[in-house]
């Protein structure tokens, strides 16, 4: 029982982190229909963005944190206008390769980088560790508690944007239809580029949390975790901003259980539980089945 | 005339062939070189498999290098553990080696087959998604098996490619795919690409033309795997992870989707780049990021993309005195 609710600890702070990252696939993908393969790279220069953040101006969490999603951000706004503008109205696969080569780009030119550079770095600690036991006898760290808080505060905080204000209004009505938004006087591209904005804010922060949990940081991070926050978005339903939620959780909890019964299943269990529930469910869990019309 | 147009593209391989030995011989070619050309046609084959996966039947597949990992270890698994070439009079390795490739081909073929199946019954992008998972699993498996080394890697794999079976295998290849895409298959299976519901409602049964075409792609990945498994004499899990599928992705839409042509230069090209801007060390990749962009910007259909060279068209026999359109 203590080491199952100690699993389930671990496996809710990695499942956090992977749905703050699968938020942003699953709102490009619903809004352009882009697997945006660039977006695991977002989350090495948010990492990276905490770090000089806290080598040049100290450890301060808030303000690293808060540079550390800013930054990726303007940068994805900056792609989406540069590369993938452009393509929107070519064929879908043009843009795919697109973000290959941009996602190809931004790995390896921070590693010609002289202050970057191709080799682990540790991550410095931003907030102090403590441990807490729990009266169960499972044990919970500060840096688990602050990862779990600011990722569900940032959820919330999507929720609401997308839900309760005009710009989230917008946004669900161009992934809806884009020409009938358009017609509406909303402007396709300024929603677009939001889009952008508040997916790479969200993995810029999911970086910053990964390596807190994890204090490794190098330009290649974000191959994986895009890669495992991509199947999560899937597994939830892509397009669908709790299914993103939902899928980064049950990834985590299963990638951390699996590892426990044997370590080198770890990294398999999430693809084999994907497939699993695409056979059923093929949207995903909370992904709808979109009807084609004539 | 006829004739040589027909022969002309095995001519042409067999030219090809004498004319790279040739040069090895006068010194001019180092193995260096040839081993990359060795690559560039085995990338052609996954490539040209790709295609007509991605770009003749407009389906998604990402996880291409998880069949060429299943072809590959597969084959190395015949040569290597099942018949050794130490228990084997040298005359009978060239065979064993040929049904191994063929071997790998056909149990990636299957793989392809039980996967196709229930992905391709639905539309969108559940493919890409389920090869995706599949190469890394696939991945993860290999490593769970310690006769073929697990995370070790697979060493001791014979050594019996060489460049005149590449050569053949790729002629191979070239002839099946475009025999087939010029066939009544290759029709459905473009009619799937270009409107699938209009497809079914003229009569094409949209999931077999798509399972079978997948199916082939993936078994084409598979001999291409059992060549390069006996290249390089090692095969690790690593080297098919999803970078590497996604190489072929870059190469096919690079060089031009829906096109035979297109996949050979986009494949032999994207193949040689890498190595001749080496004297670039890292930078090289940072290059390559951009001009994929900028490729795609300014050129979205690839290099040779909806167009085909001559020879790559078989002539269409008409019946005698045939009047009218295609």
């Amino acid at each position: 029982m203590r080491e199952t609710l100690q699993l389930l600890i671990y496996g809710v702070q990695l499942g956090v982190i992977y749905a703050l990252i699968a938020l942003g696939y699953t709102m490009v993908y619903g809004i352009i229909n882009l697997i945006n393969f660039a977006h695991g790279d977002l989350v090495m220069i948010g990492a990276f963005v905490a770090y000089f953040a806290a080598e040049l101006l100290g450890a301060n969490f808030p303000l690293a944190i808060f540079l550390a999603m800013l930054i990726p951000a303007c940068l994805s706004v900056a792609i989406e206008r540069l590369a993938y503008r452009p393509l929107r109205d070519k064929p879908r696969l043009s843009a795919l390769i697109t973000a290959i080569g941009v996602s190809i780009f931004l790995e390896n030119f921070p590693r010609m980088l002289p202050f970057i550079g191709p080799n682990y770095r540790p991550f410095p600690m931003l907030i102090p560790f403590k441990n807490f036991t729990l009266p169960t006898g499972a044990v919970l760290n500060s840096i688990q508690i602050v990862n779990i808080l600011v990722s569900v505060a940032l959820m919330v905080a999507l929720t609401y944007i997308v839900h309760r204000t005009k710009v989230g209004r917008a946004m669900r009505a161009v992934s809806f239809n884009k020409d009938a938004a358009s017609l509406m006087g909303i402007n396709v591209n300024r929603i677009i580029a939001v889009t952008f904005f508040l997916g790479a804010a969200l993995a810029g922060a999911g970086g910053v949390l990964y390596s807190m949990t994890y204090p490794m940081i190098d330009v290649l991070m974000g191959i994986w975790l895009g890669t495992k926050a991509f199947i999560a978005a899937v597994l939830g339903g892509i397009g669908s901003v709790p299914g993103a939620m939902l899928g980064g959780l049950i990834m985590g909890i299963c990638e951390v259980v699996a590892t426990a019964l044997y370590s080198e299943l770890g990294y398999g269990s999430g693809f084999v539980i994907l497939i699993l529930i695409l056979l059923f469910r093929p949207a995903g869990l909370l992904g709808k089945v979109k009807i084609e019309k004539v | 005339m006829d004739t040589l147009r027909k022969y002309l593209p095995i001519l042409g391989l067999a030219a090809f062939y004498v004319l790279v030995m040739a040069l090895r011989k006068a010194g001019v070619l180092t193995s260096y070189y040839v081993q990359i050309l060795m690559f560039a046609m085995i990338n052609c084959m996954v490539t040209l498999g790709l295609n007509l996966i991605n770009g003749f039947t407009g389906q998604f597949s990402i996880g291409q290098a998880g069949f060429v990992a299943v072809g590959g270890y597969t084959s190395a698994a015949v040569t290597t553990l099942l018949l050794p070439s130490s228990v084997l009079v040298p005359a009978l390795r060239p065979l064993v080696f040929l049904v191994s490739v063929f071997i790998g081909g056909i149990v990636a073929g299957i793989f392809g087959y039980l996967i196709g199946k229930p992905s391709l019954r639905l539309k969108g992008d559940y493919l890409a998604i389920v090869t995706l998972a599949f190469g890394e699993i696939i991945r993860s498996l290999i490593r769970l098996i310690p006769q073929v080394g697990g995370p070790r890697g697979f060493s001791g794999i014979p050594r019996y490619s060489n460049l005149l079976w590449i050569v053949l295998f790729f002629g191979g290849t070239i002839w099946v795919l475009r025999n087939y895409i010029y066939s009544s298959f290759g029709r459905a299976c473009i009619a799937c690409r270009e409107d699938e519901l209009a497809a079914g409602t003229m009569g094409v049964d949209t999931t077999k033309y798509k399972v079978m075409a997948f199916t082939i792609g993936s078994a084409i990945a598979g001999v291409a795997g059992g060549l390069l498994a006996h290249l390089l004499g090692y095969l690790h899990p690593d080297q098919f992870n999803y970078l590497k599928s996604i190489d072929f992705l870059v190469y096919l839409y690079a060089g031009g989707a829906g096109s035979m042509t297109g996949s050979i230069m986009g494949a032999t090209l994207l193949t040689i780049l890498p190595e001749m801007l080496r004297f670039l060390s890292g930078w090289r990749l940072v290059i390559y990021g951009i001009a994929l962009v900028f490729l795609m910007l300014f050129r979205p259909q690839g290099i040779y993309g909806g167009k085909e060279l001559p020879f790559l068209i078989p002539k269409i026999r008409r019946p005698e005195g045939y009047e009218g359109g295609q």
